[in-house]
């Protein structure tokens, strides 16, 4: 008989992938996400605070799984998802991810939304409850040693911050209510049908059409970027759940090996045929221009809200360009897994061909 | 100076001007431009310079013969290249790029990418 899963956030980027995974090795799954009006109204509800809507409204039915709708932020609509079916796991993928959005949002959808998902899964006795957070929620390592697992909670966004209070928010329910709890964060994920965060920096670098490869000294103050393909997260997340004796508590970076950012950057060149202009910098006069990147992202951010808009790169993704955002995956690895793009550049050379296929970049 | 102090700045004005136009209105129609309006730019002022050697000089431009000068019109190209890669860096490489200012402006004037496949 085949193990059942439930998956939430079922109709968006990384959902979509974790249902096509899970058909494909034969699972017995139920997707559950907004319907489509009620995402619509939503999202018009929001208006100005969320990027365009990622909606796969078909995805269920091309993959052959159950849909049964619901709305994480009413917990009366969870319990159609958990009456009648005993899941093997939970892949809780549903959060609002948007640098943008507003606390109210943020708060109602990720945190109390994980707060109702988390109690109906543990009132159901779920066998595994595998949980969706982020890198985000760690801030800059330093340059000594990547951040672990165990490095304390320093987010840099409002968004980051509703992701720390999710993963507090779960604790408490695995520790008081024995909810069989794993956390995955992941990188800044990219894949096909990818178009939010790592997609930012290509357009960047396609409507730039140059891109600046800063080469800081001295080099042991190289900044890292870390990011992973959706292929290795789903299938990272199931990792997770298939040793489910050894996770069950417990938290794994998920990410590719991180990557220099003037190597990153210079390989996205090359990728996307923008010229590449090489800039020497100290890391002082570095961390300077990324001061002023920064404040002048905030401020453009500022008059986009003022004008009912949102600006074409969220502030808050400069963030990632000015602190090394360094990351270990050593956790997980030594768990036996094993990524296949653990070099980024191969997952980012299929995206770019993706991108530029559809015509996105 | 061989000919005029103001030829560098006028050649400058000129292929930062040109590099502009040549991104948002002309490289959709041919990206061919680009060389035309270079290689006629800078044409146009050597023949000027020919010109004011030969005493002809319709601006009635007085020329005085020395190694810089001749130096100072050889370089007309690099200051037309220079002043142009300046405006690309500014304002991008075609219509469908922005330069720095795209993401400086909250309103996004540029025009989206052709599918690859799409492409000729």
């Amino acid at each position: 008989m085949p193990k059942k899963a439930l998956v939430t956030g079922a109709c968006g980027f990384t959902g979509s992938h974790m249902l096509e995974l899970l058909a494909d090795e034969g699972w017995d799954v139920v997707a559950t996400d907004l319907e489509g009006a009620e995402r619509d109204a939503y999202y018009t509800e929001a208006e100005g605070d969320v990027p365009n809507p990622v909606y796969y409204r078909d995805i269920f039915e091309e993959v052959g799984a159950e849909f049964i709708p619901a709305d994480i932020t009413k917990q009366s609509t969870l319990y159609p998802v958990f009456e009648d079916h005993d899941y093997d796991v939970v892949f809780h993928i549903a959060s609002l991810f948007d640098y943008f959005a507003e606390w109210d949002v943020l708060h109602k959808v990720n945190i109390e939304g994980g707060r109702n998902i988390g109690e109906v899964a543990a009132e159901h006795d779920v066998g595994h409850f595998v949980h969706w957070s982020t890198l985000g929620v760690l801030g800059d390592a330093g340059f000594d040693e990547p951040n672990k697992e165990d490095a304390p909670y320093e987010p840099h966004n409002r968004y980051c911050k509703s992701k720390v209070k999710q993963e507090e928010v779960l604790h408490e329910l695995h520790e008081e209510e024995d909810l069989p709890l794993s956390i995955v964060r992941p990188a800044p994920i990219y894949g096909p049908r990818h178009g939010y965060g790592v997609y930012h920096i290509l357009l960047l670098l396609r409507k730039f059409g140059f891109a600046p490869v800063t080469r800081i000294y001295p080099r042991s103050k190289q900044l890292m970027f870390p990011c992973v393909h959706v292929h290795d997260l789903v299938n990272g997340a199931l990792f997770v759940h298939e040793n489910k004796e050894e996770t069950v508590g417990e938290t794994y970076h998920v990410l590719s090996d991180c990557i220099g950012q003037d190597e990153l950057i210079e390989f996205l060149a090359e990728s996307l045929g923008v010229k590449k202009k090489r800039i020497p910098a100290s890391f002082g006069a570095y961390k300077l221009y990324g001061r002023i990147a920064k404040w002048a992202s905030h401020r453009i951010e500022r008059q986009a809200r003022e004008k009912g808009t949102r600006p074409k790169v969220d502030a808050s993704m400069t963030h990632y360009l000015t602190h090394n955002m360094w990351f270990s995956n050593q956790k997980i690895k030594n768990l036996g897994y094993d990524f296949k793009y653990r070099d980024a550049r191969k997952g980012l050379w299929d995206y770019i061909t993706w991108c530029k296929e559809k015509g996105m970049v | 100076m061989l000919v005029s102090p103001f030829d560098v700045p006028a050649v400058a004005l000129i292929g930062f001007v040109g590099a502009f136009v040549y991104a948002r209105f002309l490289k959709p129609r041919n990206p061919d431009w680009y060389p035309f309006i270079g290689v006629g730019t800078v044409g146009l002022f050597w023949i000027h310079a020919v010109l004011a050697v030969a005493g002809v000089s319709p601006l009635g431009v007085d020329v005085d013969n020395s190694l810089i000068g001749v130096a100072y019109i050889l370089s007309y190209p690099m200051w037309f290249r220079w002043a142009s890669e300046r405006a690309f860096v500014l304002f991008g490489r075609g219509s469908e790029q922005g330069g720095i200012a795209w993401v400086l402006r909250v309103r996004d004037t540029t025009e989206g990418f052709e599918p690859d496949w799409e492409k000729e």
